[in-house]
């Protein structure tokens, strides 16, 4: 199931200290107000970040659950990835390892664990298929 | 005086360029966030005291610990303080050489050099034996891994101290018998190793015992150490002197608090050692990491980074004086706000009191259907408390609804 609606995937800036957070906030703010945002934050460059930037992270997340959107991260750096554990934002948020990958799970209606069973069950069918097995088929359809 | 002990913290053999100058007084390696592991502390003490104290526990009546940037004579290392000069380019390897010399010329029979670097438990009899049973002039301390930068040099030979010494502890300039040790090491190489020296430490792994009184069994808390009432300290874990746990704070697995550390309100520390004058901000999780000094390694992602914002890792004072002056003006900063803030309270609980009682003169009919049932009286005319219906309904907001 697919969506028609864009993903926007935004990269941040490299030191995400008060004054960078704010700036940054500006900017999204328009993005974040639109119909169901679908947002990716990139946060491949970042190499310092503060609890500012933790603080601004929440308030985007807030504000696209005011519009029914989805805000996801991508790509954290070492940097970014220790901040987000220490002030326990990384459970708020869903994290991909790369941008593509964030961008692609807004276009499936299954979550994740749910697409790995279904996943499973395809390359059980297959397998089965291969063996002349009719069981693992009908689970698999 | 029959044995004396030089301990070397820092500088290391890969720091020697080909005709033996000392090229880097203070390894990259072996150091969190500038200054050598050794310097830093495990459960209470730093690893240079623990070394010091376990020589002097084996009947080594003197003990000289020179760093880089310092000469720390053995007065120094009883009264537990470790004062460096700050001269980055004084050359430990030269300075090394000038103490053997004074021990040579007050008689000692022979010198135990060791660079820190590595810890290591040898047993340090059993060393003795060894070297004067070989009658070697050095004696060089290995593990299965390699050397341990350890050696027992006769004082009357400063020619092959001083190649020793030259040769960063790991070469002698006469073919020796190396002394094969099976005892505790620790590399101390990188911030995990410091970790896990800690943690051996307080699991009783290793010869370190944690500078503290044991409250409960595996929780250590040294003096003057400040643990809130709703704070949990879980064992095994230490906290050091004048450390200061606030409210709703968790310490457990391993962790360890240091001196004059403050933790505070529900951060949670699991397996984390928190270096000596460091503050860990409101609300945080540090989970296998070692914090300080403005940094915070995270030890399963091999990362340190650095952390500007005070707010999560910030450095207390050392001055005792200026501790004492930032916390009455957190205090007078505190009370005002308090203040205003019961005031308005107050005005609010008016306020709501107003809205009750315009509520009760509003007749029956506008608050919808009459109660089937009577309002019960109230029980006696001495109950002034307010009094509710039976149904008595409570609406909460959820969003915008």
């Amino acid at each position: 199931m697919g969506t028609s609606r864009p993903v926007i995937v935004k990269r941040m800036p490299d030191r995400i200290n008060l004054q960078q957070a704010r700036e940054f906030s500006r900017e999204v703010q328009p993005l974040l107000r639109s119909d169901r945002p679908q947002l990716v934050f990139d946060f491949s460059s970042v190499r310092r970040m503060d609890a500012a930037g933790v603080d601004m992270l929440l308030e985007c997340m807030a504000e696209v659950m005011k519009y029914d959107g989805d805000l996801k991260l991508a790509a954290l750096s070492p940097q970014a990835a220790v901040v987000l554990e220490l002030t326990r934002a990384d459970r708020l948020f869903e994290i991909y390892e790369t941008v593509s990958d964030a961008v692609r799970s807004f276009s499936g209606f299954l979550p994740n664990a749910m697409r790995k069973y279904a996943e499973w069950g395809v390359a059980a069918a297959a397998s089965s298929v291969e063996n002349g097995d009719d069981t693992s088929s009908k689970i698999a359809a | 005086m029959d044995l004396a002990a030089i301990i070397i913290v820092g500088a290391r053999r890969e720091d020697f360029d080909t005709a033996g100058n000392n090229q880097l007084a203070r390894p990259a390696s072996e150091s969190f966030a500038d200054i050598p592991l050794a310097l830093l502390d495990v459960v209470g003490k730093s690893v240079v005291h623990h070394v010091a104290d376990r020589l002097r526990r084996a009947g080594v009546e003197a003990v000289t610990a020179l760093t880089a940037e310092a000469l720390c004579e053995p007065a120094a290392l009883r009264d537990g303080q470790l004062q460096p000069a700050c001269r980055q380019d004084t050359d430990i390897w030269r300075a090394a050489e000038e103490a053997f010399s004074a021990y040579a010329c007050e008689g000692v029979e022979n010198v135990l050099l060791l660079r820190l670097g590595p810890y290591a438990e040898f047993d340090l009899n059993a060393l003795l034996d060894f070297h004067r049973n070989r009658r070697q002039n050095t004696t060089l301390v290995f593990d299965q891994n390699g050397p341990l930068d350890i050696a027992v040099v006769q004082a009357a030979r400063r020619n092959d101290a001083t190649f020793l010494m030259r040769n960063g502890l790991r070469a002698a300039r006469l073919p020796a018998e190396p002394y094969v040790t099976q005892a505790y090491v620790n590399q101390l190489q990188t911030a995990q190793d410091l970790r896990r020296l800690a943690q051996d430490a307080l699991l009783m792994r290793c010869d370190i015992h944690p500078h503290g009184q044991e409250l409960k069994p595996g929780v250590w808390v040294a003096e003057r150490a400040r643990i809130h009432r709703t704070a949990r300290v879980l064992a095994p874990a230490f906290v050091g002197a004048h450390a200061k746990l606030r409210a709703a704070s968790v310490v457990t697995r391993c962790s360890t608090v240091e001196h004059h550390a403050e933790v505070d309100c529900g951060t949670v520390l699991e397996d984390t050692t928190v270096l000596p004058y460091t503050y860990v901000g409101t609300g945080l999780d540090a989970a296998h990491a070692v914090a300080g000094f403005g940094r915070i390694v995270q030890l399963r992602r091999q990362t340190e980074v650095e952390i500007a914002d005070s707010r999560l890792l910030g450095t207390v004072t050392a001055s005792a004086t200026w501790r004492t002056v930032k916390s009455a003006a957190s205090l007078a900063a505190y009370l005002p706000v308090q203040a205003v803030r019961g005031l308005l309270r107050g005005g609010r609980r008016a306020q709501s009191a107003a809205v009750a009682h315009t509520d009760a003169e509003i007749p029956a009919s506008h608050h919808g259907p009459a109660p089937l049932e009577p309002t019960p009286e109230p029980l006696s005319a001495s109950n002034q408390g307010p009094q509710f219906a039976g149904d008595f309904a409570v609406v909460r907001r959820y969003g915008n609804e």
